[in-house]
This record gives C-alpha cells, structure tokens and sequence, in this order.
C-alpha cells in the first residue's frame, strides 16, 4: 500500500512540477536544422541576457522544418526558422509563412560577392554564411593513397571511386545547395553529367547531410562533399580531417527569420537581434560550431587559418540564384532520388565498368571501344529531365504542389516510376558497353 | 448480480475510451487517409501508386527479406545455445543465460554506431582484415548492417523461448522415442525439435515483426530503402498529408498482424507442455572433450559478437578521437561530464515519460486482467484482444497515426498542442508497452485461486476492498514485473518518440543520444548518454528478475 | 451468537443450458448441523455458494432469518464460509488473516485484538498468531480458517468439504472437534460432503443430493433405514438390490412384497444377513449358497455368496474365535424379512 501510495504521489509532484515549469516562463520556439552544438551554446547565452525566458528548440532537417513550419496550425506556430538553405526561405517566403520587419544590423555588409545577405523585403536575415566544398580524411587518404581533390570536377576522377560520399538533396538542404550551386555553375545539363559522375564515384548516398562528415570524421569515407562548418569544426575538434573550398562554390547566408504570426514575435525579434549582434555572432566562433559571421568585426577575434570571405580568400565562381533554386526546388530533389540515390548501386557498376574501360582503353587504344564507351558514358551521365522541360513552368508546379489529388499523386509518382525504371535500364545498359568496350582492349 | 457491478462497467467503459482514442481511432486514421480520395470517396490509387514506385515495391521487399534474414540468422546463433543448455550438463548454462540478457539491455540504433566503428567499411575489424589478410567484410554494408545488428539484438528472443519450450518436453517423450530405437539427430529433427516447435513459433514471429518494424535502426545506419525508414522520411519531408506514407504504415501493421496470427494458429491446439507434476525433463548428458571445446567455442564466439556494440560503445564513449583507427587515439572523461552537464533534463524527461506510462500501463492492465478474469463483463475479451493489438502497431505508424488525429488539437486551458507536447510521448509509450503489461498481470492474477478473493468478500469486504487489500498486494510481483518492463522497453524506444519529440527539451534520453550523434563533437558524448541508457536498463532487467522471483516463491507455497 | 434459519424455496440454478439445481426446498432450522451428502457434481457446493452469495438463483427464494437475500452481496450477507483449500492469505500472518473479517466491520483496535485472540483460543491457535499460513501444517490450516469465520460470529456457518484435504487420522479427530464446537457456540452450520461416514456422523440433519436434486432429507438413520429411492440407499451405506420378481426373492415370500401393488425392488442391507454353515434360528429366511469372496476388513468380514444364481453381500461381525468361511464354502444366508425396505421400481 505504501509503495502505491508513493508511486502516486511521485506522478503527482512530477506532473505539477513539469506543468509548472512550463507555464512559468516565456518560451520561445525556434525550429532549426542546425546541431546541438550550435543551438546549445546560443540557447544558453540568451537565456542567460534574458532572465525568465526559455528558449525551445526544435531540431527539424531542413524540408521536415519547412512541412512543420506550414502545418503547424495558426494559433500554434513557432516563433523562428533559422537554417542554411536559402531555399527554403524562398520557399516559406512565398508561401507566406515569415513576417516582415526590420531587423538589420547595419554593421552587417548588404552583399557577400554578388549575393544579398539579408532578403531584400526584410523577411529574413543572413546570420552566418556558409560555403559548400570538400572535406578528406587525411588517414583514410594516406593509407588508399589518393590526392587530395581541388574541384568538383576531380572528384569524377577514376581514382576516387568508391571513396566519396555525398546526401540526397531531398534529405540534406545543403546538399541541395551544393547541388543547385554546381547546376548553375555548370548549367542544366553538364552539371547533372558531373552529379551523376561524382555520384557513381560515391560509396553511399547518406540519409542526413550529417552523415556524409561523420562517415568521413569515422574514416568510413576518403572524402565528402560538405558544408564548410562541418570540415572546419570536425577538424577543430582534433578528428584527422581537411577542409577545401572549390572554386566552383558560392558563398550563401544562412538564415534566420520571423515566422508570421509567431506566438511570441518581440521575443522573436530580440532573439534575432541577439543572433546577429558582436557577442552573438562571436558565438559562432567556437570551434565545435566554426561558422563563418556576417559581421566583419568579428573576424578579427577568429584563429589564424579561418575562412574570411570578406577577404577575398575564397574564390567563389557562383551567384547564386535563389529564386531560380525555388522554382525547381522539388524537381531537383525528386530527379536525385529516382536517378541517383535509389539507383545507386547501378550506378556505382555503371561508373566502375565506365572507369575500367577507360583505363584498359588508355593503355590499348581501340576505335570501335571508344565508341562503345561513349555512348556508355551518354547512358549512364545524362540527366532524365532536359533543360527545356526543368524550365517549363506547369512541368515545375506538379512538383511543387504538396497538397496533390490521387490524380496528381498518380502522374507525379508515375514520373518518378519511369525515371527510376529508365534510369535502371541505362545504367545496367551502360555497364555492359562499357564491360564490351573493355574486352575490345586488346 | 449480472456478473459484474456498475462500478466495473464504468472501469471498464474507461478503458474502452483510452483504448479507442489512442489506439483504434488513431490506427483507423492511417487506414483511412490510406484508402481516402482527398476529396472523401474510397480509392485503392494510393495503393497502386505505392507499388508503381519502384523504390516503394524496393523497400517493401528489403523489409521483408531483411526481417526473414535476421530471423533465419538469429535462429542459427540460437538453437544450437539452446540446445546446448537443455541438452547438456555442462558449466557454460550460466554463461548462455548472461548471452540471452545482455542483448536486450542495449538499445538497437545505440549499438549501431559503434558497430560502424568496429565492423564498418573502416572500421576496427576490416582494417585489421585489411592489414593481416589484405581483404575486407562488408558486415556493415546497406542493409547487411541492418541485419547484424537487428540479429545480435534480437536472438535471444528465440534462444529463451525455445529454452522454455524443450525444458517443459516430458523426458518420456524422449525416453520412449529412444525405446523404440531412434537416436542422435534423428531423435532431435522428429521428437525434440517438433515439439519445441511452438516456442520456437513463438520467438520467431515475434522476431520478425520487431525487425519489420524498426526505424531506428536503419535510420541510424543510413539505410532508408526499408518501409518504416520510408514512411518517416515521406512524412516529415513531404507532409503529414502524403499518402504514400500511409500505405506503408498499413503495410506494415498488416504484416505484422499477419505474423502473429501466423504463430497463434502454429500455436493452437499444440501446447505441447507435457511435463506432469513429479516428471522430469529430457536427460542431460555430459560432453565429450570434443563436444565442450566445440560448444565453448560457439559461445564464445557469440559471446564477442554479442558484446561488441557494448563495448564499442563503451570505447566510444571514453574516446577523444577515433578516426579509421582500431581503436580510439586517446581517452577522456569529458564526454560523460559533458553529459551530466547538458543532459539531466533529458535523464528526468526519460524518467517521467517512461515512469509515467509503466503507471498507465499497470493500472491499465490490472484492470483489464481484473475484468477478464473476474467478472462476466460481455465483450470483456475485446479488452484483452484490442490492448494486444497493439503489439502489432509500429511505432512509427502510431505516430503518425497521432499526428494526423490529433492534428490542431489544443490541450485544454494551456492553448499548448497536443502533438506538440509529451503528454502524446507518454500515451504512445504506454499503449504500446500494454501488451507486455497485460501479459504478466494475466499470469499474476491466473496464479491467484479465486477463493481468496471469495473469503475476503465472505468476511465483509467489499469488490473494491477486496482488491485493494487482496488482490493487488498478491499480484504486485507481476505488477512489478509489468511495471519495469514497460519502464525499460520505454526508455530505449525511439521509433514513435523521434517523430513526436518536437522540442530539445521535451526530449527523452533516446531522442537525446539521437541528437547527439548529429555532430562531430556529439558522439562522444552521445555514446556516454547511450552507456548511461544500457546502465538504466540493465539495473531494470535485474529488479525485475527480483521481483519476479521473490513473488513466484510466495504464490507456489500457496495452497 | 444469533441462530438464524436458512429456507430454500423452490431454487433453481443453471449455467448457460447446464441445470445445476433443480427446484430446491430446504429449511435448515437454527442452530442445526446439516449436511448436504452427494457425489461430485451433484450441486451441493453450488447449493452452499449460493447461500454465501457467490451463485445466483434463476428461480426461487432463499432465505437468511426470514429474509430474502437475492439482493445482498456476499459482503453483507453475514454468512461465514470455511473453503475447501482454506483460502488463506499467504501475504498475511494468522493473525492479520483473523483479523480481516473484524477489520471490514470497523471495530476499535483494542475490539478486534480482543476477538482475534479469543477466536484463536477457541481452536487452540494461539501461539501461532504471528506464524504465516505457509509454515502450518493442513490441520493447523483449517482451524485458522475457521477461526476467520468464526471471529466476525456470523449468522450462518458454512463448510465447503472442509475435511477432504486432511488425511484419515486427523479427518476424524477434526470432525469431532468441529462438532464440539458448533455445539458449542450454537450457531446454524451447513456442511457440505461426499464422504457419506463424515455426513452421518456429524450432522443432526443430512440432505442426499443428486444431479441438482435433493434426493432425501433425513436424520442419519432416517435415510439409512428407509432410504427414498434407489440412489440413496445406494449411496449411504452399501445395499443388495434385487428385482422384485425374481425368483431369489420370492422364495423369500416377503408379506410386505405381497401386499403391494405394482413393481418393486427388495434392499437387503449386508450387514442384516446372517452366515451359517446350515440354517439356524426360525425367523429368518434361510438360503443356500457358495461363497464367492472373501474381504476381511478389520472390524467384519465381507462375503460375496452365490445364490440362485444372483450375488449377494453379507457383513458379518469379526470376533476372536469366531469362524470364518473360505471362497467355495457351502453356507446358507438368513434374511431377516423386517429388516427388507423395498423401493419403487423406477426410483
């Protein structure tokens, strides 16, 4: 008996204590796709500038944020988006979901190159910026004897095969970003070609973009394509990595932004502001975070080898274009998952049959082999989309719409089941030229 | 008297209401939204746009095979150990009881990442391989990895199971087999094994309608070419409103309903526990040397593999970097007093959540128990059969099953989201671990003659009384047992509870060595967290033992 | 202690299609001890359960001190019940188990020490009030259960085959201490049983159950010696039974027999017949015979006799010195015609 009433009363104390602490604060809700590490130590600093408030974080990657920034009903939304891609702030923008106010810092520079680093209406703000290059692992590299990689390009190199590792786009936001980012440097159709390369270079497609540096921080991965907190950081924390950024990168912010109709928008403001001041974008300096500030003051408190790109020290060939990333942001997405992610396996064949006959051609040149390879490489790295349909307008709204008929779910599920089936046949098409192509080495 | 009072009507009646909002009604969701044209009207376009997509028809069948996988290497690790306990008369029996504990207290998706440290691409075992023998493993590969650690973990479900099944075959079943000539292997595939069969049934099913259903695990491991992975990503990625994520979560209770019917048909009519009263089981023999060497081999062998992901945790835990290297550079404590610093919250969260919805769970059971087994309530069985439906419902389904029903709900006078809070944590908890509850609150009150229920009653004591001062102190080892089970299996859940965690500050410790894992300098910690976990479990399995125990001595000296 | 009267009136019970006592009429008068004798399954433990409460009646009343009691849980009823396996809690000391039935009825602390210790003298317990149920032995067992019941002085005392689990020696030094303490304390006891020497040797009233159906109600000699119908003369005591028109007992030219009208079966209790080597006094019926078998136990000697070509049992008295017949012995049985009952033919 003693024991029930014990057990009762401990549930009762429990509930009316964590009942009570909820209520007895201010809470603000932020959604982000950014680690514990990052949100930790900011969560703690403003809490500690702002008695009586709590702040909730909700770690979402970046698409499930958006879904929940949009689904959450309207007397429940959350307070602040704050992630990498730019995207997915043009995305919320224009479905409306942020709100509009003044919250710049003047301090902070209109432009980084080419690109605005706060949304021109004032829905959002750039918090930190963020390239996208490669990042190795300097053990695995040694003991398979690879060199180090310079570009993108390299990466599609025979001898890195099985050694890469990228995310999906549809999974990693800044996968997505890496992804728009060599679309437009190489445009539509040669950038897909060097996707699909890297890709049948890699040895797995991650699920979280955060699964790329731990495979290589783990020594899981010679290299992978990441964002250049993760190298930076991974590497401050004494793991055996390189971080590299290529030339064919942009420089984008990461953002931070008021939700419309925010529970608690002053609080929200405050918060923002805070993110964006000295001591705030000082914070981004620890070296479990290394992001790179806004503010250009702030660079001068960062340690010797830190990325500054208000010095010009990354050479960013890309403007990126956000608007032109939004429109064809599912698109993108849904066309690397049926062709790469989940055909992976063909593909890597594909890629290994490809680099084999190049190499034994290399060293045996044969024409009617050449030929074979050619039209095995046509097979295996062109994009299922042509550039002209990834620009027609209707083409692009069937992706984009979430809330689908069974109809519209039909025909968009039919595309992706002939993508994917498509795809299938030319790698394993591919494959054998390329095996043929081999055998006429001789 | 209409065999059962008002009063318990009323019980009765609650339960029916907790079980239909937060199970029934819930699951009837996604089979709806599975079957619905969104504009009202029934349609089986879902369905055939799920098996048009060639990655849907994929991971359908990846699932299946990887969950048949694990059964079929789970039973290899486990008839053999088990035989060797019932068959033999030899010292190891202890060692393979600790084999049948020790997987359990680890928590899937925990052991996997230091798995992929120790048998990874580059992990521990290959860059020895690679380095001795110039070859490597690819145990971790895709979904090998999901089937490795899914077996490691799940073999004992089989090896107990079956362990229970060939102790209760009445040695004269054996002996008179042997009367009339047969012997050796032929004794054990047509005598022993078959009437064993049932526990094996029992374990196997149950096996595979856990692999099916897990998403932790190959979450964690990367693997998202499975249905319960699927229907995560589909959700939170491309909406609580996509279909496609509702077919799987009808897949997949369908599937596992079909399993445990499966074994209930293999099981009627067929419990074949013969052992009498005052007979003995099947006879032990001694081992020759040979035998013992080969046995102590296979033991040990499972042994290590069984302890990997523990002590690679353990390592990982301990680590300062550790990096495509046997084992880690150097070793720190930081990682745990990281923890203790951030995580108490998360600790005390784990602490309530699961604390709360053992409570549930046993209060709930009790009842039920009460009512199936006491009274003549109509429709009682229904109790019973809906709370053990449960078991067939993923926890990823049910989750989603609440987001989608409970969508726009506000808790009452706290303008709070229901599915924003853990209140839903707790229910998914609860309803979830109610079938094992049920199950050793059953036997408790099974065990308990009515008569002394009818001599409280015959002296003055009211129903209610009587329970309260007869009853429940009797059955409170089973109770107890439910109890911390349910506690235990809470606390290491992650399937529903990474798709109802909204916040970092809700979030119970499994969440938290979920999160914790999404960053460099977060494993070690996170593996100190994972270490923490297995501690936590593991104090539970052995409380309950206790309890189980003690409790069994007191109701076998009654009469 | 009250003496209260149990009446049954035309009760009957059934489960689902299954009639387990059919139109039953008792009265079970204050202060009696009565049994309810008949094999398993004749309803009687269902008679006793539905006296405490525990059984429902499809029809009829039943009565506790002239009061109907269909509508008043086992809680109220005030009827004390000893189980057949005791019931004994085993989380509780013997004690607490005393205690309980006080306990329910709120009495002062200083109240219920003072009954549980009286109870406990009454069936010389004492010394073992702080023991647990597990560490006594079955008799010790079953006096504590009595003592539960008897502690909260109920009105009526009712005794589910409260001697079945003890063995032969104790069975019987219990049932005397039992009746020794019904008469003591006066209370109306209703005592269930199968074991038909148990019935008569305790009982001031027996009813003989079968199939749901009192067969007889009686004094244990009542129903001994003019058993109602053919399953009570055979179950109390062991009988001969022989048709009525056969030629074995008409050569015993019974006046009874002839003074009937219709058909009729002749019980010769063994125990009346007398063995002799050749036929002795005049009053009896003297017939020839060979015996068949010999059981000897103890106090007398079973015979089985070969007559006219039917068996019959005889029990003759065993003495020092006394003869005895062996199997093939040629004898002759003398039946005594007063002691013949005779039964109707369909009974």
């Amino acid at each position: 008996m003693a024991l029930k009433t014990l057990v009762r009363w401990s549930a009762a104390v429990t509930l009316a204590v964590a009942f009570g602490a909820a209520y007895a604060q201010q809470v603000l809700t932020v959604v982000t796709s950014f680690p514990k590490d990052l949100t930790e130590v900011y969560k703690r600093a403003f809490e500690v500038r702002n008695p009586g408030v709590r702040v909730e974080v909700m770690n979402r990657g970046t698409s499930s944020g958006v879904a929940y920034v949009r689904e959450a009903p309207a007397a429940n939304k959350p307070d602040i988006f704050w992630a990498s891609a730019p995207d997915a702030f043009e995305v919320l923008s224009k479905d409306g979901l942020l709100q509009k106010f003044d919250g710049r810092n003047p301090a902070v520079p209109a432009k980084i190159g080419a690109y605005p680093i706060n949304d021109p209406e004032g829905l959002y703000y750039g918090q930190a910026l963020a390239g996208y290059g490669l990042m190795w692992n300097t053990r695995y590299m040694r003991a398979n004897k690879l060199a180090e990689p310079r570009e993108w390009a390299d990466l599609a190199k025979p001898a890195y095969h099985g050694h890469v590792a990228i995310s999906s786009p549809s999974r990693s936001g800044t996968t997505h970003l890496t992804v728009e980012t060599i679309l437009q440097g190489e445009g539509w159709n040669k950038g897909w070609s060097q996707m699909l390369q890297i890709s049948g270079n890699c040895a797995a497609i991650t699920e979280r973009s955060f699964g790329v540096p731990e495979g290589v921080n783990n020594g899981q991965y010679g290299i992978g394509l990441v964002i250049d907190f993760f190298g930076l950081s991974a590497k401050a924390s004494g793991f055996p990595v390189e971080f590299h950024y290529p030339s064919v990168t942009a420089i984008v912010p990461a953002n931070i932004g008021l939700i419309a109709n925010a529970k608690n928008p002053e609080l929200g403001k405050r918060f923002i502001a805070f993110t964006l001041s000295q001591e705030g974008q000082e914070l981004l300096l620890d070296p479990k975070i290394s992001r790179l500030p806004v503010l250009p003051a702030v660079y001068a408190k960062a340690p010797k080898d830190f990325p500054n790109p208000y010095a010009g020290k990354i050479k960013a060939k890309v403007n990126f274009n956000s608007e032109l990333s939004e429109t064809r942001y599912y698109l993108v997405s849904a066309i690397f998952d049926q062709t790469i992610t989940f055909r992976h396996k063909e593909l890597a064949a594909a890629s290994k049959a490809i680099h084999n006959a190049a190499a034994r051609l290399t060293a045996k040149p044969n024409a009617q082999g050449q030929k074979l390879l050619a039209e095995a490489r046509e097979l295996a790295f062109s994009p299922v989309v042509g550039e002209d349909k990834a620009k027609d307008k209707e083409f692009l709204a069937l992706f984009r719409d979430t809330k689908r008929t069974a109809e519209k779910t039909k025909q968009v599920t039919g595309l992706e089941g002939y993508w994917n089936s498509a795809v299938l046949k030319n790698y394993t098409r591919a494959a054998e030229l390329a095996n043929q192509a081999a055998a006429m080495a001789r | 008297m209409r065999g059962y009072t008002p009063g318990q009507l009323a019980v009765a009646a609650l339960i029916a209401a907790f079980l239909l909002a937060f199970l029934a009604v819930p699951v009837a969701m996604v089979v709806y939204v599975a079957f619905a044209e969104p504009g009202g009207g029934f349609t089986l376009s879902h369905f055939a746009a799920f098996f048009d997509l060639a990655l849907m028809r994929e991971s359908f069948w990846n699932s299946l095979y990887v969950a048949a996988a694990s059964v079929v290497f789970a039973s290899l690790i486990a008839v053999p150990l088990a035989y060797f306990t019932v068959r033999f008369r030899f010292r190891g029996a202890l060692l393979i009881q600790t084999l049948g504990v020790l997987p359990l207290i680890m928590p899937p998706f925990v052991g996997a990442v230091a798995m992929q440290l120790i048998f990874g691409r580059s992990g521990s075992l290959n860059l020895l391989l690679g380095e001795w023998f110039g070859f490597g493993l690819p145990i971790m590969e895709g979904l090998n990895g999901v089937i490795f650690v899914e077996t490691l973990h799940y073999f004992p479900f089989i090896l107990m199971n079956l362990v229970v099944a060939m102790g209760s075959i009445d040695g004269a079943m054996e002996e008179s087999a042997q009367n009339l000539g047969a012997s050796g292997w032929r004794l054990f595939r047509r005598i022993v094994f078959p009437l064993a069969m049932p526990g094996y049934v029992a374990g196997a099913s149950l096996v595979f309608v856990k692999v099916f259903d897990d998403l932790g695990t190959p979450l964690v491991l990367n693997v998202t070419n499975m249905l319960a992975p699927q229907a995560y990503l589909r959700i939170t990625s491309v909406g609580i409103e996509d279909p496609i994520g509702y077919v799987i979560g009808v897949l997949l209770i369908a599937f596992s309903l079909f399993a445990l019917w499966a074994s209930a048909l293999a099981l009627r009519g067929r419990d074949y526990a013969t052992l009498q009263r005052g007979g003995s089981s099947l006879a032990m023999r001694a081992l020759t040397p040979w035998q013992a060497a080969a046995a102590y081999a296979w033991i040990a062998l499972v042994l290590l593999l069984v302890l990997s992901p523990h002590l690679g945790i353990l390592l990982l835990s301990l680590g300062t970097v550790w990096s495509f290297s046997v084992v880690p550079d150097g070793f720190t404590l930081q990682h745990y007093a990281t923890v203790f610093q951030d995580s108490p919250r998360m600790i005390g969260n784990t602490l309530v959540y699961c604390g709360l919805a053992a409570l549930i769970d046993v209060v709930l059971a009790t009842a039920i128990a009460y009512l199936i087994l006491r009274t003549r309530l109509p429709l009682r069985g229904s109790l019973d059969l809906v709370a053990s439906a449960a078991l067939a419902v993923p926890g990823v389904v049910l989750a989603i099953g609440y987001l989608r029903t409970f969508r726009g709900v506000e808790i009452p006078f706290s303008g709070e989201l229901l599915t924003s809070s853990w209140l839903l944590i707790v229910v998914a908890y609860s309803i979830r671990r109610l079938p094992y509850a049920l199950r050793s609150c059953m036997a408790a009150l099974t065990q308990l003659h009515v008569s002394l229920e009818e001599a409280a009653e015959n002296l003055g004591a009211t129903k209610r009384r009587t329970l309260r001062r007869i009853v429940v102190p009797l059955m409170m080892g089973g109770i107890l047992a439910g109890f911390v089970t349910s506690f235990m299996t809470a606390a290491v859940e992650l399937s529903a509870t990474i798709m109802l965690t909204t916040s970092q500050s809700l979030a119970p410790m499994s969440y938290g060595i979920y999160l914790y894992m999404q960053s460099a300098a977060g494993r070690g910690p996170g593996a100190a967290l994972g270490v923490l976990a297995v501690a936590i479990v593991a104090l539970g399995t052995y409380l309950s033992h206790r309890f189980m125990r003690s409790r069994a001595v007191d109701l076998d000296r009654q009469l | 202690m009250t003496k209260a009267r149990v009446e049954a009136q035309s009760i009957a019970v059934r489960y689902g299609r299954n009639v387990v006592l059919r139109d039953i009429n008792l009265a079970v008068e204050p202060g009696e001890f009565f049994a309810l004798l008949g094999p398993s399954g004749s309803g009687k433990s269902t008679l006793l359960r539905l006296v405490a409460g525990f059984v429902e009646a499809h029809a009829g009343r039943l009565l506790i001190a002239g009061a109907d009691v269909a509508s008043v849980p086992p809680w109220r009823r005030d009827v004390g019940m000893v189980f057949q396996n005791y019931a004994l809690w085993p989380h509780m000391t013997v004690r607490e188990n005393v205690a309980f039935g006080l306990e329910e009825r709120r009495l002062s602390a200083a109240a219920v020490a003072e009954k549980v210790r009286a109870a406990l003298e009454l069936v010389n317990l004492a010394e073992y009030a702080d023991r647990r149920p597990s560490q006594l032995s079955g008799g010790q067992q079953q006096r504590v259960a009595l003592a539960r019941t008897i502690a909260v002085e109920p009105k009526v005392l009712l005794l589910d085959e409260p001697l079945s689990n003890l063995d032969a020696k104790l069975r019987i030094r219990m049932r005397e201490e039992l009746r020794a303490l019904q008469r003591k304390l006066g209370i109306t006891t209703i005592f269930v049983t199968h074991d038909q020497e148990e019935a008569m040797t305790t009982a001031d009233r027996i009813a003989v159950m079968d199939q749901g159906v009192i067969q007889q109600v009686g004094s244990a000699m009542q129903i001994f010696d003019n058993p109602a119908n053919r399953f009570v003369a055979n179950f109390v005591g062991s009988i001969n039974l022989l048709p009525g028109h056969s030629a074995l007992v008409r050569e015993l030219r019974l006046p009874q027999l002839a003074a009937r009208a219709g058909d009729a079966e002749v019980v010769i209790r063994p125990h009346t017949i007398v063995l002799a080597r050749s036929p002795g006094e005049a009053g009896r019926i003297w017939l020839a015979g060979t015996v068949a078998e010999r059981e000897f136990l103890g106090a007398f000697i079973r015979y089985t006799v070969e007559v006219g070509g039917q068996r019959l049992v005889a029990e003759e008295a065993h003495h020092l010195g006394r003869e005895s017949h062996r199997p093939g012995d040629a004898v002759h049985l003398g039946i005594d015609a007063a002691q013949v009952r005779l039964l109707a033919a369909d009974s």
